[in-house]
C-alpha cells in the first residue's frame, strides 16, 4: 500500500516535468542574449542574466508592444464584463418575465450555438468590414461580446431561483429591471465570477479573429503581436520570449488567484477560449 | 466557440397548449414586455448583426464571385462550391482534420483521464499537481507555438529535442520542416496536448469526486480488489456523460484548429503554410485573407460549418447526449 | 455549481443592500463604453502631423529590416509636411505578413492612401485598389527599368511607380568553400553536390528557407531557361522542370539542406553564424554582410539546370501605388510624385542608405558610387546579365497551386512531372478567372 503511494507521487513528479518545462524554457530564453540563444549548443540557464530581451521588447517600434498590450487589455477588460452581464440579463429575461415572446427569442438565440464561431471567421469579417470595423476597436471588441451558451447557462441558473424572488421585490415596490439589478445580480456573483473569468482567458488569449481584423499595428493584440514577431524581418529572440513572459503574466496570476472560479467554470461550460 | 453541456437539454420541454392559450388570453402586460425587450435587445441585435446577418450575408457572397470585394452582385451560381469540392487541397485539409482528430482525441481523452485519476489519489500536494497540469490552459496557442518552434523543436542542434537526441547520438532534426515521414505532426500534437489536457483534466477530476465512495467500498466487499478492477468497473462506467461531453468538446475543438497550424507552419513573409499542416481554417485563412477571394472563403466557410453541425447532431443522436439530467 | 436556493440567503430583508452590487454591475458597462471610446481616436500618430493639415495621408511600408528605414521613411513624410503644410502623412510600419494585411485593409473604405506592392494584379486594378499613375509618372517612364514597370502596367497604363529594385541570388562562404576544396557551382547538379560536401559538423551546406523550398521555387523554371507564365498561359509543366525539381529534391533529402534556423533566408544570420555555407539571399543584405564577415563571402547567380539552362538573378522589388477608393486620391498621387519621382535625394537615400538596392532609375542608378565598386558592383553585373521576374499575372491564386506542387515533388517525392501537369492545370484555370484590364 505504502508502496503504492509512493508509485503514485513518482508518476506525478514524472508528469509534471513535461507540463513545466515549457515554462522553464519560456523563462530562461528571455534572460539570454541574443548570441548565447542563437548559439549551438545546449544551456540549462544564462551565465549572466541579462535583461536586454525585455528592454528589447518595449523599445521595438515596428511592433509596439506596450499597444498590443493596451489592445489586450482593452478588449479582455471590457468584453469579459460586458458579455457576461449582456449574457445574464437575456437569461434572467428568459427565464423569469413571461411574455409571448420568450419562446421566439429563446429559440433565436440558442440556434446560433449550433454555428461554430471560428469556422465562421469568414463571413463574420464580410459583415464587420462592410460596417467599417477592418482597424477599429470595436471591431475587435463587438462581435465577441455575444454569448448564447451564458445565455443558457443564466438562464437554467435564474430559473431555479425560487418564486418567492419576485415578490420579494413586489413588497420592495421593484419591477422586473429592479428585481434584475437588485436581487437576481447580487445573487449571481459565483456564476458572473466563473464566467467572467473564464471569458477574460478567451478574449486575453484570442487569436484568429483579431488576426483578421486587426490588420493595422496600431490594433494589433498581444497574441498578434507576438505572432508577426515570429515571421518578422528581424526576429529578436529574447524580446520575443520577454513579450510572451510579459504577456503570460497576468493569465498566470489570474490562474493562481481566481482558480476557483475558473475550475467551476470551467465545470460548467466545458470552455476555454 | 460555446458549446452546450450536460445541463442544456432541460429547458426544451414544449409548453402545453392550455398555458399556450392562457398566455393569449392574458391582457398584455407592457411592463413586462419593457422589461423583456430591455434586457434581451443587446444581445439578439449582436447575435442577429453578427450571426444572422453575417451567415446570411456569407452565403449570398458564396455565390457570387467576390475577389478583392467583400460587396455582393457578381453572381456565379454555384461556381464557388464546384470549385471548391475541385481543388484536391480542400479534399487535402478535410482529409487532414479528420486524422488530426483521430489522433487528438483519444490521446487527449486518455491523458487527462489519466491524470485526473492520478491526481484524485494524491492525499497531499493535491493542489500543487492540479495546478501544475492546468496552468498550462492560462497560455496562448501562440505563446506555445513559438516555445515549441524555436527552443523545443527549432532545427539548432541547441533546441531541446535536439539536444536530447544529441545524448543518444542523433543528428540535429528539423523537426517542423519535415513531413515525410512526417515529424511535424510531433509539434503539432504535443503543442495542443500541452495547452488542453490539464482543462479536460479538471472536468474528470471534478466527476471522478462526485462518485460517491460507498459505492468503492461494495465493490471491495464484493471482492474487487485491484484498482483497475475498480477503475474499470465503477469509475469509468460512471464518468460516461463526462466522456461524451469532453470527446464532443475534443471534436468540435479539433476542427477548428487554426492558431498553432499558423503559427508553427508559416514561413517567413509568406503567410500561411505550405500544404502538409494546412486544415480547413488555414485553407480558408488563405484563400479569404490571403488569395482575396472571399466567394470562395465564405462557400468553405458553410461546407466546415456544415460538417460541424452535422457531426454534432451525429454525434449527440448517437449517444443521447444532451438527454440526459 | 452551488445551489441557487442556498445562494438566496435572506433575500426579502436585504434587498436595498444588494442595490450597490447591482450599481457595480451596471457601472463596469459604462467603464467599458468609456474605454471604447477614448481609444478609438488614434493610436500611433506616427509620421509627420501638423494640427492645420487639411488632408491627412495613411502611407502603409512593409518592415523593412534594415536599421534606420523606419525613421527615414518617418522623416521623408515630416518633410513633405514641412513643404505642404496642407497635407499630413501617417506612416504605417508594417512587419509580417504585409500582403495579407494591406489586402484586406483596402477593402475597406479606411484603408491606406499610399501603399507599396511588388506587382499590380488585374484584380487589383477591377478592384480600384490602385489608380493609374501615367500622369505624374510622364516622361520618367523612359529612364525606369522595364522589367520592374512591366509588374505595374496592364494594357499600357501604369499603375505603380518602382522605389527600389531588390537583386537577389546566392551568397556563399569563400573560407568554408576553400576550406572543403568546393568551387562555387555553376550549376543545379554542382550545387546539389557542392551543399552535400559543405555540410559539416554543425554547418549545413544551403539555405534556402526555413521550409527548404522559399526561396528556391521561384527561380526553378527560369534556371532551365523557362518561364512559368507566357502571357495569359500557364507554362511551367515541362520535363525540364520537372527534372529541376526533382534535382532539388535530393539536395532537400540528403541533409546538406539547413532548416528551421530561426531567422529567415532573408536575413543573413544564418550565413554570418556560420549555420550554412551557401544561402539564398537579397542585394539587401550586403552591408551587414560586409560588416561582419568582410572578405568572407562571395555572390554567384542560382546555378542553371539543363542544356537550354541560364543562371537566375530575381529582380524583384516594390513599387508605390496609390489607393483608387482613397478620399484623397489627387493629393496622394502628389505625394507619390514628389517622393518618388521628383525627390532624387530620397530615392538614392532610401535605396543605398541602409541596405543595397538598385535604384529602378536609370539617373539615379548611374549616379549611385555605393554601386560601383566591389560585391555590389559584382551584383549589379550579375543582375544586369540574369535579372529576370515574373509578369504581373503571376497573382497569389496563380501561384498557388504551383507552390503546393513544388512542396510536394520536394518534400513527399510525388511524381514531378503528373504534380506539375495537374497544378499546371489548376494555375490556368486561376488565370482564366482573372479580369482583362
Amino acid at each position: 500500500m505504502k508502496n503504492a503511494r509512493v508509485g503514485t507521487y513518482v508518476a506525478g513528479i514524472v508528469f509534471a516535468i513535461p507540463f513545466l518545462f515549457p515554462f522553464y524554457l519560456l523563462l530562461r530564453n528571455s534572460l539570454m542574449t541574443q548570441q548565447e540563444l542563437g548559439g549551438l549548443d545546449w544551456v540549462w540557464w544564462p551565465n549572466t542574466i541579462s535583461l536586454q530581451g525585455f528592454k528589447d521588447a518595449f523599445a521595438n517600434t515596428s511592433v509596439p508592444l506596450g499597444r498590443a498590450l493596451l489592445n489586450s487589455t482593452i478588449v479582455a477588460v471590457v468584453s469579459a464584463p460586458v458579455s457576461t452581464l449582456l449574457a445574464a440579463m437575456a437569461g434572467y429575461a428568459l427565464a423569469r418575465i413571461k411574455v409571448a415572446a420568450a419562446k421566439p427569442v429563446f429559440a433565436l438565440i440558442i440556434i446560433t450555438m449550433m454555428v461554430p464561431g471560428a469556422a465562421t471567421f469568414v463571413p463574420t469579417f464580410v459583415v464587420v468590414g462592410s460596417m467599417g470595423g477592418v482597424n477599429t476597436l470595436w471591431g475587435l471588441i463587438v462581435p465577441g461580446l455575444f454569448n448564447a451558451f451564458a445565455v443558457l447557462l443564466f438562464r437554467g441558473f435564474y430559473l431555479r431561483f425560487p418564486a418567492e424572488m419576485e415578490d420579494a421585490g413586489r413588497v420592495d415596490g421593484l419591477g422586473h429591471l429592479g428585481v434584475f439589478t437588485r436581487l437576481a445580480l447580487p445573487n449571481s456573483a459565483g456564476l458572473l465570477a466563473a464566467l467572467g473569468v473564464l471569458s477574460f482567458i478567451e478574449h486575453w488569449n484570442s487569436f484568429l479573429w483579431p488576426l483578421v481584423i486587426g490588420q493595422d499595428p496600431a490594433y494589433w493584440t498581444v497574441q498578434v503581436a507576438m505572432s508577426t514577431n515570429l515571421t518578422s524581418q528581424s526576429i529578436n529572440l529574447p524580446a520575443l520570449f520577454a513579450s510572451a513572459v510579459i504577456s503570460v503574466i497576468p493569465l498566470a496570476l489570474v490562474f493562481l488567484l481566481a482558480q476557483r472560479y475558473i475550475v467551476r467554470g470551467v465545470m460548467m461550460t466545458g470552455i476555454k477560449g | 466557440m460555446s458549446i452546450r453541456t450536460a445541463s442544456s437539454g432541460e429547458q426544451t420541454a414544449p409548453r402545453s397548449p392550455q398555458q399556450a392559450v392562457g398566455a393569449r388570453r392574458r391582457r398584455v402586460d407592457w411592463p413586462a414586455w419593457r422589461a423583456f425587450i430591455l434586457l434581451t435587445a443587446p444581445i439578439v441585435a449582436g447575435l442577429v448583426i453578427f450571426k444572422y446577418v453575417a451567415m446570411g450575408w456569407g452565403l449570398l457572397l458564396s455565390f457570387s464571385e467576390a475577389r478583392g470585394t467583400i460587396s455582393l452582385g457578381n453572381w456565379v451560381g454555384v461556381d464557388n462550391y464546384r470549385q471548391l469540392f475541385n481543388d484536391p487541397r480542400f479534399q487535402d485539409a478535410l482529409t487532414m482534420i479528420v486524422l488530426f482528430t483521430l489522433v487528438i482525441v483519444p490521446i487527449t481523452f486518455g491523458i487527462s483521464l489519466g491524470l485526473a485519476v492520478l491526481v484524485n489519489r494524491l492525499r497531499r500536494g493535491r493542489a500543487f499537481f492540479r495546478t501544475t497540469f492546468f496552468i498550462p490552459a492560462a497560455v496562448s496557442y501562440v505563446v506555445a507555438s513559438l516555445v515549441w518552434k524555436m527552443s523545443l523543436f527549432s532545427g539548432v542542434p541547441a533546441s531541446a529535442a535536439n539536444s536530447l537526441a544529441g545524448l543518444f547520438g542523433q543528428e540535429p532534426t528539423a523537426w517542423i520542416a519535415t513531413v515525410d515521414p512526417p515529424l511535424y505532426w510531433i509539434v503539432i500534437i504535443t503543442v495542443r496536448l500541452w495547452l488542453q489536457v490539464g482543462l479536460y483534466m479538471i472536468l474528470f477530476l471534478a466527476a471522478i469526486q462526485n462518485i460517491p465512495a460507498e459505492l468503492y467500498e461494495a465493490a471491495r466487499v464484493d471482492g474487487a480488489r485491484s484498482e483497475w478492477k475498480l477503475f474499470r468497473h465503477i469509475t469509468f462506467p460512471l464518468l460516461r456523460n463526462t466522456s461524451v461531453a469532453v470527446t464532443m468538446l475534443l471534436i468540435i475543438a479539433a476542427f477548428q484548429a487554426f492558431d498553432e497550424f499558423y503559427n508553427l507552419l508559416s514561413t517567413g513573409l509568406a503567410g500561411a503554410p505550405g500544404p502538409d499542416g494546412r486544415p480547413p481554417l488555414v485553407y480558408l485563412y488563405d484563400v479569404a485573407m490571403g488569395q482575396q477571394d472571399y466567394g470562395l472563403g465564405s462557400a468553405g466557410a458553410f461546407v466546415v460549418t456544415l460538417l460541424i453541425v452535422a457531426f454534432t447532431l451525429a454525434q449527440s443522436r448517437l449517444t443521447g447526449f444532451g438527454k440526459e439530467d | 455549481m452551488e445551489a441557487p436556493e442556498r445562494k438566496f440567503r435572506a433575500m426579502t430583508s436585504a434587498t436595498s443592500g444588494f442595490s450597490r452590487r447591482g450599481f457595480l454591475g451596471s457601472s463596469l458597462l459604462f467603464v467599458g463604453g468609456v474605454a471604447l471610446n477614448a481609444c478609438t481616436s488614434d493610436p500611433t500618430g506616427s509620421g509627420s502631423g501638423s494640427g492645420a493639415a487639411k488632408v491627412t495621408l495613411n502611407h502603409w511600408y512593409h518592415e523593412y529590416g534594415e536599421q534606420g528605414t523606419r525613421e527615414a521613411a518617418m522623416r521623408y513624410a515630416a518633410d513633405y509636411t514641412k513643404a505642404n503644410p496642407d497635407v499630413a502623412v501617417k506612416v504605417t510600419w508594417v512587419p509580417g505578413d504585409y500582403k495579407t494585411k494591406w489586402q484586406s485593409s483596402v477593402l475597406t473604405p479606411d484603408g491606406p492612401d499610399v501603399y507599396e506592392i511588388n506587382e499590380v494584379t488585374p484584380d487589383m486594378v477591377q478592384q480600384q485598389q490602385v489608380t493609374a499613375l501615367d500622369d505624374i509618372i510622364g516622361s520618367t517612364k523612359s529612364e525606369l527599368n522595364e522589367h520592374a514597370l512591366g509588374a505595374l502596367t496592364h494594357s499600357g497604363k501604369t499603375y505603380g511607380v518602382p522605389m527600389i529594385i531588390d537583386v537577389m541570388y546566392l551568397y556563399y562562404r569563400k573560407s568554408l568553400l576553400a576550406g572543403a576544396g568546393v568551387q562555387p557551382p555553376t550549376t543545379l547538379t554542382d550545387l546539389v553536390a557542392a551543399s552535400k560536401a559543405l555540410t559539416k559538423g554543425k554547418t549545413k551546406g544551403i539555405f534556402v528557407g526555413n521550409d527548404g523550398i522559399a526561396g528556391m521555387r521561384g527561380v526553378i523554371a527560369f534556371s532551365t531557361g523557362q518561364r512559368y507564365l507566357d502571357g495569359r498561359k500557364a507554362v511551367y509543366a515541362t520535363p525540364e522542370i520537372a527534372d529541376a525539381l526533382t534535382v532539388a529534391r535530393q539536395m532537400f533529402t540528403s541533409g546538406s539542406m539547413l532548416l528551421n534556423y530561426t531567422t529567415e533566408w532573408y536575413q543573413p544570420d544564418a550565413l554570418i553564424s556560420g549555420a550554412t555555407a551557401i544561402a539564398w539571399g537579397g542585394m539587401w543584405a550586403l552591408p551587414a554582410l560586409q560588416k561582419q564577415i568582410p572578405g568572407d563571402f562571395g555572390l554567384l547567380p542560382w546555378p542553371k539546370h539543363g542544356a537550354a539552362g541560364k543562371p537566375v538573378v530575381i529582380l524583384g522589388g516594390w513599387s508605390q501605388v496609390v489607393n483608387g477608393k482613397s478620399k484623397n486620391v489627387e493629393a496622394a498621387k502628389k505625394y507619390v510624385q514628389w517622393l518618388w519621382l521628383q525627390n532624387a535625394e530620397v530615392q538614392k537615400d532610401w535605396a543605398l542608405s541602409y541596405g543595397f538596392h538598385v535604384p529602378p532609375r536609370a539617373s539615379t542608378a548611374a549616379s549611385a558610387t555605393a554601386l560601383q565598386s566591389g560585391e555590389a558592383k559584382t551584383a549589379v553585373e550579375i543582375l544586369n546579365q540574369y535579372g529576370i521576374r515574373n509578369t504581373a499575372l503571376w497573382a497569389p491564386s496563380v501561384q498557388k497551386p504551383y507552390d503546393d506542387a513544388v512542396s510536394d515533388i520536394i518534400k513527399k517525392n510525388a511524381d514531378a512531372a503528373a504534380t506539375l501537369t495537374k497544378a499546371q492545370a489548376q494555375s490556368q484555370q486561376a488565370l482564366d478567372a482573372l479580369p482583362q484590364v
